[in-house]
């Protein structure tokens, strides 16, 4: 009776993920209002799956995860991200919205140690969106691996990226869907403003940055620095448009999206080479350094040689050169080949538990 | 750059003038978009004549017309623009030259920021032996500075006088509107036509571009006399009295014909 049941469940599960009609369930993080590019880009992921046919749905932990209609202290997705994200299905852990079955998929961020541990016995497939290398220790017991939540499969950006992830797991399936750079960037090619748009990880660098090169370099103090973060997606990309440099210091990115939307504007950009080094990252691609302390260095010499028009066209073709793979086909064609294959795994596996079924039933 | 007269003005030649003419000629040569138009104002001084008569301007388009009024720099360039047949002129010192992107640069900025009366460079001021000295009228650029980032207003210019029109390329039309320099403002005829061209609306932007070379009190300059010539020299209160002349002038169109009487006792 219990096995007539099991089998049942089984068939339904393979049918449904035949159809395409399991849930894909993507963990966010909530950044209270705070624009990430790791959270624009699951967006992204859920948006380009569901144009696919695929019922890919984010999941949020807290019932006070703004979509629309936020607290004005802070951005909702809708403010940041844009309409179109925000009314993309959300669903929420802690209103009970979770419900999976085998046919379903959930997708974590590494990050989220501990909901691995809590979602280890779900039937359902089960992901790590591994986009910061840095946090993939954070909420996981010593000498637990994702596999042994049932993690099988990773998500990742880069093949730097992918090759880390290797080096620490190398039972896990890894495989690399990369971000593609939003097309509200564009090269409008609009007189260049001596202002500098900076990024950095720690705010604290930034001030360290503004205050070094001022007190170095007096003759440039009106010279204007913008902290780029806390923007919407489309004010950011605006504001990008009227920079003359982007500066860039991240020690523990996974990818490096501003710098690549700074190429994707056109403007130039001065960077602090990451712990693990971007594939995209080339010596005639920008200005980069492994010193934080040279970086002012490398400002006023840049300001020196815009100021002049003497930046060299090379640069500017090894720009565009380098942009050219982040287009959202690829990230489409990557990622719907993920998922194709997850799915055949899936099938392949209730396949097999529904012929472990029949062998018990001729015997 | 079509539609551009630049106006050279000249009053006389001295020993080093062969030199810095030279350079200033060949930055308009060397520009990557040429201006239109030159203009010499030159006064009619025999030495200067002669010497322009076989100067070789190669193809650059150049007029020379003879001012027979006053020489003074503000008279020579407002004689000038009454000959301009141009929407807008430029004013080039013989003593500086341009960068060889300025026009370039005005064209690209000025069909952008369409709604510009004046576009002046970022100069860089040197001294004598060409080392550099600082900036000028790079201010608009620094945060919280004026109204509105790049465009000199006239309450910054009230607070902050430290610009310069050396390079600036005008509309004529406007220039003419506001009045022209006047030449009775003797230390601050520049800072009083901003300012009351920052009065009357006209808006100005400085180009973020190196733009202008200026070679800062260059002995037997207007401005070196004013320091260090006897019989020019000008006093503290007389420096004074033309920054606050300048301050209360700027709402009249017309010179009113300023004259500084020192104090007797």
């Amino acid at each position: 009776m219990a096995d007539d049941k099991n089998f049942k469940k089984i068939e339904e599960a393979l049918n449904l993920v035949k159809d395409k009609s399991g849930k894909l369930y993507f963990l966010t993080q909530d950044t209270k209002g705070n624009p990430k590019a790791s959270i624009s880009y699951i967006y992204e992921l859920v948006k380009i799956l569901r144009e696919n046919g695929y019922d890919a749905i984010i999941l949020h932990e807290k019932k006070d995860y703004k979509i629309k209609d936020g607290n004005p202290e802070w951005l909702s997705i809708e403010d940041w991200l844009g309409e179109e994200f925000a009314e993309l299905p959300h669903a929420c852990v802690e209103t009970g919205d979770l419900k999976v079955g085998p046919e379903d998929v959930l997708v974590v961020p590494e990050l989220f140690g501990h909901v691995m541990e809590q979602t280890k016995d779900m039937a359902c497939t089960k992901i790590v969106l591994c986009q910061s290398y840095d946090y993939i220790f954070e909420m996981l017991q010593p000498g637990v691996q994702w596999i042994n939540y049932g993690y099988n499969y990773v998500i990742t950006t880069s093949e730097t990226s992918k090759e880390y992830i290797n080096s620490l797991f190398p039972q896990i399936n890894v495989s690399v869907i990369t971000p593609n750079i939003s097309q509200k960037f564009k090269n409008e090619e609009l007189p260049g403003q001596p202002i500098i748009g900076i990024h950095t990880r720690d705010p604290r660098d930034t001030m360290k940055i503004v205050k070094t090169f001022y007190a170095k370099y007096p003759q440039f103090k009106w010279i204007t620095f913008r902290d780029m973060r806390g923007m919407s997606v489309e004010f950011f990309a605006n504001t990008l448009n009227e920079m003359c440099v982007g500066v860039w210091v991240d020690d523990i990115s996974g990818f490096g999206t501003f710098p690549l939307e700074c190429m994707k504007t056109g403007v130039p950009v001065i960077g602090k080479i990451p712990n693990l080094k971007p594939v995209w990252l080339k010596e005639e691609n920008g200005f980069w350094t492994y010193e934080s302390t040279q970086i002012v260095d490398i400002i006023q010499a840049y300001i020196k040689t815009w100021l002049e028009d003497s930046l060299p066209e090379q640069l500017l073709e090894e720009m565009d050169k380098t942009i050219e793979p982040y287009t959202i086909e690829n990230t489409t064609t990557q990622l719907l080949e993920f998922f194709e294959g997850v799915e055949k795994e899936k099938i392949k596996e209730l396949e097999g538990a529904l012929n472990k079924f029949a062998l018990k039933e001729e015997k | 750059m079509e539609n551009i007269t630049v106006i050279i003005p000249l009053h006389k030649t001295d020993e080093k003038f062969n030199d810095y003419f030279i350079n200033c000629i060949k930055s308009l040569k060397t520009q990557t978009s040429v201006p239109s138009n030159v203009l010499i104002v030159r006064s009619n001084d025999d030495k200067l004549k002669n010497y322009l008569d076989n100067f070789d301007f190669d193809t650059l388009n150049v007029e020379i017309i003879e001012n027979n009024g006053d020489t003074d720099y503000m008279s020579q360039v407002n004689y000038g623009v009454s000959n301009v047949k141009t929407k807008w002129f430029s004013v080039l010192e013989y003593d500086d030259e341009y960068s060889n992107i300025w026009f370039n640069n005005v064209e690209k900025y000025s069909s952008h920021y369409k709604d510009v009366d004046i576009f002046l460079p970022l100069v860089v001021d040197v001294t004598d032996e060409g080392e550099f000295i600082n900036f000028t009228n790079e201010a608009v650029w620094a945060m919280n500075f004026s109204d509105k980032m790049g465009y000199l207003d006239n309450a910054c210019l009230l607070r902050y006088p430290n610009f310069q029109t050396s390079g600036l390329v005008i509309d004529k039309e406007k220039f003419e509107e506001i009045g022209g320099f006047k030449s009775s403002m003797k230390l601050t005829f520049v800072y009083e036509l901003l300012l009351r061209a920052t009065y009357n609306d006209v808006k100005i932007f400085t180009v973020p571009k190196v733009g202008y070379k200026h070679t800062n009190m260059r002995s037997g300059s207007l401005f070196w006399d004013y320091r260090y010539d006897e019989s020019k020299k000008i006093s503290s209160d007389e420096a004074n009295f033309w920054i606050e002349s300048a301050k209360k002038e700027y709402f009249f169109t017309t010179d009113r014909g300023i004259k500084y009487e020192p104090e007797t006792v």
